[in-house]
């Protein structure tokens, strides 16, 4: 391949300032939130429109050249991580927020826009984005869309995919298509819910319409503390059972809390076995039996201390405490790896009894954080990847784990998505049918196979090699969610 | 490139070690603490502007580790990425992991000042700077009346129209605050006694740059103690705290003057160590840091550091003395980054400006953004300074404060700078002063002995 000729097409088309080839900047990018698999790409670019995406797209074409788009590299599965050789589209300078309509309810914005920026700007106008992982302060609208993120408050609300009406996105060909539409209802085959989720391995997203929801009436947050975990998992399940839909509903295990505490002081009792954190949110009316519904489940199932937050600083500490959780697990391992299967909500306490279970095999230990109002697991396996083997261990806990929710009924990824992370587990979750319509269906939307490739769907060509001994810095680690 | 490759220093730089490594370089542990979440990103004003992940706190990091375990030789680029940090530390709000990046940021570029090619002017004119002028006073005022004369006389526009100054110079020149008269540049007195019964007792520390520049903002902070009922004490062999040899990769010359430091001030003696000056502040809070290794001085760094505090912070822990400011104003408060995300203080200004009435502080959009004054980087990193600035005053303007408080001299120095350039009437100003106006209008200094 003529490389020369390639990087200056490339050059041309963002300009000087906006491409780097070189090594050590490269290096940078070789990977995102999980660092266990690398590779360092042959040039990375920054556009700043959909026509200069699509003339990359295009180039990359041209060259058979790989490409892979990257928002915030705050992803949890490795979906942004570069195919050795490929060329990285970095969307930090397509972040801007082109429309606000709220008369429609409506938000059209540019991939790089940051989740939390978007809500940011429309708050005082009533209304947020909803959907909202952990790393919403940093991760990207588009990375959000490309993996169909979740977060803590999508069990009341649904996740990324129940909140984007419309894509711009360039096709591997470099056309431009517009998928969806602004109505609630689109004509023809609906290829935006299609499209959201693949993981980029289908099409590069340029442009997103959103929806935006109005602000609760009013919102309470609770806390509600166990000395057995099982307690806790019971509570949740009767109190979606009872009709209740929680806005959240997180629970953390012992721990947890003790990270938690030792690093921000949220203001978990250190002797619990398991806490609840629960919110509920409409109108104040509608608030109050909720509450009274679900203090009375958790005392049933002998909850051992219940507590309402009666400021928003108090509110806003119960929550820091959730969100900082995995940063946390920093102070009490040198290293973790967070997955993110997810199980039935009446499975959730035999699944954590099984997960103990394989703890114990491993000689690793492994902490929960999650989402139960939707049986969304984090549990998170902690060790030292400067130990020998260690890591390939972990890794090896990590698929035992996966399979274990399998199992149960679950499914592999709740909301990192599969990337590099869990496409060998791919095979655990589908059938043989199943996993050969979805290539089918990959290899007539990208017939070069330059989209992402690696990732998703199980491809025996492109297989990442996990990075061990000095190119490890952390594996996992932080949280899409 | 091969990635697994280790750089063999003693060929990439034969007259060198491997600068991130040894007793000061960047710390490998806490290193591995990041944990490459990325929450850092849109907290960092380079990210934020730049969009490349090695001028995100998460990349340099990147950088450093590679640097430190050999895989990678710091080369131009990890330079240019490296130098481009503004060390606001925002970035260790922002983290759920607790890594002290500020901390590893000095060590690399101390670890990179021994590899730096420099010419020799620029090495002489620094080691002139860090070493010789702001620890010492009498040059220092020297400097401060030499540029009052400039300023003020008509050598300005000789100097100016015979093209005099070297291009970067006149480049920067319109970024010099104006030097004030030289009466704000005298000594403090030695001690002061509090108005009315004696609560507290208290070192006062001046600031170098501070105390020439900004000589009354340290008299009115030093009323308004006496306000309060504190006794405030001036240690005259006190220095320059060290801070800005130590972000510019000279923490041999920031331990020297710590060291000098905490033998000129008794800080066991006092209730605590104030300053006027939040860059320093923080300084003096490292002091421990800086000092850990040393046999002699470390317990006593640590006690320094225990008591340093800047004088909002005093004043709302022992509940400020309300006053009337004499005329109605709505300001905008401006975070200083090394007092917001070093030191964490954060509600303490405010609360003082709420004892202040008549005074109404209206809401600044990235109050707790950095302005790009930054040290030297407004001289070092010039462009992405002035871009930094420009969005400062854009939320300024938005604000519609005619009034900006913040409590570091080079904050005031860059937002009256941008002030200046834009044609807008803006009074920068630390907290302090306003509430030293209103006492001196109520009368509180009524009969009293006061600087």
């Amino acid at each position: 391949m003529d490389s020369a000729g390639f990087i200056q097409k490339l050059t041309d088309v963002v300009g000087e300032e906006f491409i780097h080839t070189d090594p050590v900047a490269l290096r940078t990018y070789d990977c995102d939130g999980l660092t266990i698999y690398k590779g360092i790409p042959s040039a990375v670019v920054l556009p700043e429109s959909t026509e200069e995406v699509s003339q990359i797209v295009e180039t990359c074409r041209d060259y058979r050249v790989p490409l892979i788009a990257r928002g915030a590299g705050t992803g949890l599965s490795g979906g942004a991580t570069p195919l050795p050789g490929g060329v990285l589209i970095v969307f930090t300078r397509m972040n801007k927020i082109l429309e606000l309509d709220y008369v429609n309810r409506l938000a059209r914005v540019q991939p790089g826009v940051v989740n939390l920026h978007l809500s940011r700007e429309t708050l005082p106008h009533g209304f947020h984005y909803a959907p909202d992982p952990s790393s919403q302060a940093a991760c990207t609208i588009g990375g959000n869309a490309a993996e169909n993120s979740g977060g803590a408050h999508c069990l009341k609300y649904g996740m990324t995919t129940n909140h984007i009406m419309e894509m711009t996105v360039v096709l591997p060909t470099g056309e431009v298509a517009h998928l969806g539409a602004d109505g609630e209802d689109t004509p023809g085959l609906d290829l935006r819910g299609f499209f959201i989720g693949s993981e980029g391995t289908f099409a590069v997203i340029t442009e997103l319409t959103v929806r935006l929801t109005p602000n609760p009436e009013s919102v309470r947050t609770m806390l509600a503390c166990f000395s057995q975990v099982g307690d806790a998992c019971r509570t949740v399940s009767e109190v979606i059972a009872a009709g209740a839909v929680p806005a959240a509903m997180e629970l953390m295990d012992r721990y947890t809390i003790e990270a938690v505490e030792t690093v921000v002081q949220a203001g978990y009792p250190r002797d619990a076995e398991a806490v609840l954190l629960i919110e509920l949110d409409g109108l104040p009316s509608s608030i109050g039996p909720l509450e009274t519904l679900i203090r009375d489940i958790s005392e049933k199932n002998n909850c051992s201390s219940f507590r309402i937050a009666q400021t928003e600083e108090e509110r806003e500490g119960l929550w820091m405490g959730r969100k900082k959780a995995f940063g946390a697990f920093g102070v009490i391992a040198p290293t973790y790896y967070c997955l993110d299967g997810t199980v039935p909500r009446s499975k959730l306490a035999q699944v954590l009894e099984e997960f103990d279970e394989i703890s114990a095999r491993y000689n690793l230990r492994i902490t929960n954080v999650f989402h139960a109002g939707d049986g969304s697991l984090h549990p998170n396996v902690l060790f030292d990847d400067r130990v020998p083997g260690e890591t390939e261990r972990a890794i090896e806990c990590g698929a035992e784990v996966l399979r274990a929710c399998i199992r149960a009924g679950g499914v592999l990824s709740g909301e990192h998505g599969i990337g590099i992370e869990k496409i060998r587990e791919m095979k655990d979750q589908f059938d043989e049918p199943t996993l050969e319509i979805m290539e089918r269906v990959r290899d007539a939307i990208d017939e070069d196979g330059l989209m992402n490739p690696g990732k998703l769907i199980p491809d025996e060509e492109n297989v990442f090699p996990v990075a061990l001994g000095g190119a490890v810095a952390r594996m996992g680690g932080g949280m899409t969610k | 490139m091969a990635t697994d490759q280790k750089v063999d220093f003693a060929q990439v730089f034969p007259e060198y070690e491997n600068p991130f490594v040894g007793p000061d370089a960047p710390d490998r542990e806490m290193i591995q603490r990041c944990i490459h979440c990325g929450f850092c990103g849109t907290s960092c004003p380079t990210f934020t502007l730049l969009g490349n992940e090695m001028d995100s706190p998460r990349g340099r990091i990147y950088l450093m580790r590679m640097v430190t375990d050999g895989e990678m030789a710091p080369n131009e680029t990890v330079i240019k990425h490296l130098d481009r940090c503004l060390d606001c530390r925002a970035c260790e709000t922002a983290c759920p992991s607790g890594v002290p990046y500020g901390s590893l940021i000095e060590a690399a570029r101390e670890g990179l000042e021994k590899i730096r090619k420099r010419p020799l002017s620029v090495r002489i004119f620094r080691r002139f700077l860090f070493r010789w002028l702001l620890p010492n006073r009498t040059l220092l005022n020297l400097a401060g009346v030499a540029t009052r004369l400039y300023q003020t006389t008509f050598l300005k526009s000789v100097v100016r129209g015979l093209g005099l100054l070297p291009r970067k110079l006149a480049e920067l020149e319109p970024m010099m605050p104006q030097a004030p008269p030289v009466s704000s540049m005298r000594a403090l007195p030695p001690e002061v006694a509090p108005i009315g019964e004696e609560k507290y007792r208290v070192a006062f520390f001046g600031g170098c740059i501070q105390s020439t520049l900004f000589g009354d903002v340290n008299r009115a902070a030093i009323r308004a103690l006496a306000a309060n009922g504190v006794r405030v004490v001036f240690p005259a062999s006190q220095t320059c705290c060290g801070a800005l040899q130590a972000h510019a990769g000279d923490r041999e010359a920031a331990r020297i003057l710590a060291r000098e430091n905490i033998d000129a001030i008794d800080a066991g003696a006092f209730d605590a160590v104030i300053l006027a000056v939040s860059g320093c502040g923080a300084m003096l809070h490292e002091y421990k840091d800086l000092l850990a290794e040393d046999p002699v001085y470390a317990s006593r760094a640590e006690a320094f550091s225990d008591k340093a505090m800047d004088v909002t912070v005093f004043l709302s822990r022992i509940g400020v003395r309300e006053a009337a400011h004499p005329s109605s104003r709505k300001i905008a408060y401006h975070h200083p980054c090394h007092l917001f995300h070093a030191l964490k203080v954060r509600k303490e200004p405010l609360e003082v400006l709420a004892a202040i009435r008549n005074v109404e502080t209206v809401p600044l959009e990235e109050s707790d953004w950095c302005c790009g004054s930054a040290g030297s980087y407004n001289l070092t990193q010039t462009e992405i300074s002035m871009r930094l600035l420009e969005r400062k005053m854009g939320h300024v303007k938005d604000s519609e404060a005619p009034v900006v408080c913040t409590g570091n001299p080079g904050c005031q120095i860059q937002i009256a700078f941008g002030a200046r350039e834009r044609d807008m009437d803006l009074r920068v100003v630390h907290p302090v002063v306003l509430l030293d106006e209103a006492y001196e209008a109520e009368g509180v200094y009524r009969n009293a002995t006061l600087p």
